[in-house]
């Protein structure tokens, strides 16, 4: 859990962000299953806001890990004197929002790929159909 | 009414596209087919023969609409657009508005402040000169789209996507002058490396506060195009179908 305290309050938007991704995800694998062949345009629309907003969670990080960064060096900058350990140890930190943004991407461009998938061999099936 | 509602409709069957390049190539095409029977009619032909030599003239065989498809639809287009639809459901305007609110909470501190845009350094004016061409576009797209209830697609549509190219730039700048500030600092320490610590609080200060700028300016840019692309999507779909509408109603008349 050490990370998701490190990230501060870039928790919360990628928390969100990740619980929208982990739900259209699994609304889309189950309107694959369900819906009728003339539903392909909404399921298409639904598929690829799993990977939107994964990329929107990968900025969310980036934007934590210097946003993070500047206030920590803002810090630094008004004690008198900082041990290198101390910095280094921040930086590693600073690390953490912009890892699970790129976490939230993977899992949900792989997410994307599976269900895109899903879909072009629905569509062949119901060509061949 | 412009007269070219059969053919616009044997047009939208022949289509192959999905929305809103669809929309987009019907109004082309009927802006196209208006252009040349006003030529024609400028030419003394009467309105009838003016309207049919128009459309004789414009070339629609399968072998154009296999054209207009392939500029339509080609992967960066079909991802554009993909993109732009983002803004259409309720709820993903909701959750956009709810990013942009919680990045603005966030980060208050940082969006008025002086310090920031001092300690960016020179950098700053870099970022600031690709991002501030492309939200005075925005600006305009804005008034054109609610201010002036500008109905007229294709210029809507000018430029529009130069927004996202920017706010995509501006990222890269920032991006950019974080990695030149790196090379700077590791130049320095070089020469004194005493104070190679000092050069890399210093580096991470000004390049830290560059990139928060940057990325703060290009989700801007982001959302602006989001919410513009989807208003122009809007509009040309009701301008297409008000096209096909005219055709039904002629039909309908005849």
């Amino acid at each position: 859990m050490g990370i998701f305290r490190e990230m501060g309050f870039y928790f919360w938007p990628l928390l969100l962000i990740a619980i929208a991704v982990i739900g259209l995800t699994l609304k889309s694998a189950v309107r694959l299953q369900r819906a009728r062949p003339e539903d392909s345009a909404q399921i298409e629309h639904s598929i690829n806001a799993v990977l939107f907003w994964g990329c929107v969670a990968a900025v969310v990080g980036v934007l934590g890990q210097f946003h993070g960064i500047y206030q920590a060096l803002k810090a630094i900058s008004v004690a008198k004197a900082v041990a290198p350990p101390i910095i280094w140890g921040g930086l590693a930190v600073s690390f953490s929002s912009t890892l699970v943004g790129l976490a939230i991407l993977l899992v949900a461009a792989l997410a994307w790929a599976a269900l895109r998938g899903g879909l072009h061999r629905r569509e062949r099936r119901v060509r061949t159909d | 009414m412009n007269g070219f509602g059969p053919v616009l409709r044997s047009l939208s069957d022949r289509l192959d596209l999905p929305q809103p390049a669809r929309s987009r190539v019907l109004i082309e095409v009927a802006a196209d087919l208006a252009d040349l029977e006003a030529a024609f009619l400028e030419r003394g032909d009467s309105p009838e023969v003016a309207r049919a030599r128009a459309i004789e003239r414009l070339d629609l065989s399968d072998d154009a609409i296999r054209e207009l498809i392939r500029v339509h639809g080609s992967p960066l287009r079909r991802g554009l657009d993909r993109l732009g639809e983002r803004g259409r459901r309720r709820w993903e305007k909701i959750a956009i508005a709810a990013l942009l609110i919680f990045l603005l909470l966030g980060t208050r501190a940082l969006l008025p402040s002086h310090r920031l845009v001092v300690d960016a350094g020179r950098g700053i004016w870099v970022v600031l000169a690709v991002a501030i061409p492309g939200l005075l576009l925005a600006i305009s797209k804005a008034y054109l789209l609610w201010g002036r209830d500008e109905h007229d697609p294709p210029r809507l549509r000018r430029g529009l996507d130069t927004i996202l190219a920017l706010g995509g730039l501006t990222a890269a700048t920032g991006f950019t002058l974080w990695w030149l500030g790196l090379r700077e600092a590791a130049r320095d320490s070089a020469v004194s490396p005493e104070l190679a610590i000092a050069h890399l609080l210093d580096w991470l200060t000004r390049g830290s506060a560059t990139v928060v700028l940057s990325l703060q300016l290009a989700i801007l840019l982001g959302i602006s195009w989001l919410v513009l692309a989807g208003r122009t999507a809007r509009v040309e779909r009701g301008e297409a179908e008000l096209l096909l509408l005219e055709q039904a109603e002629t039909t309908k008349g005849g």
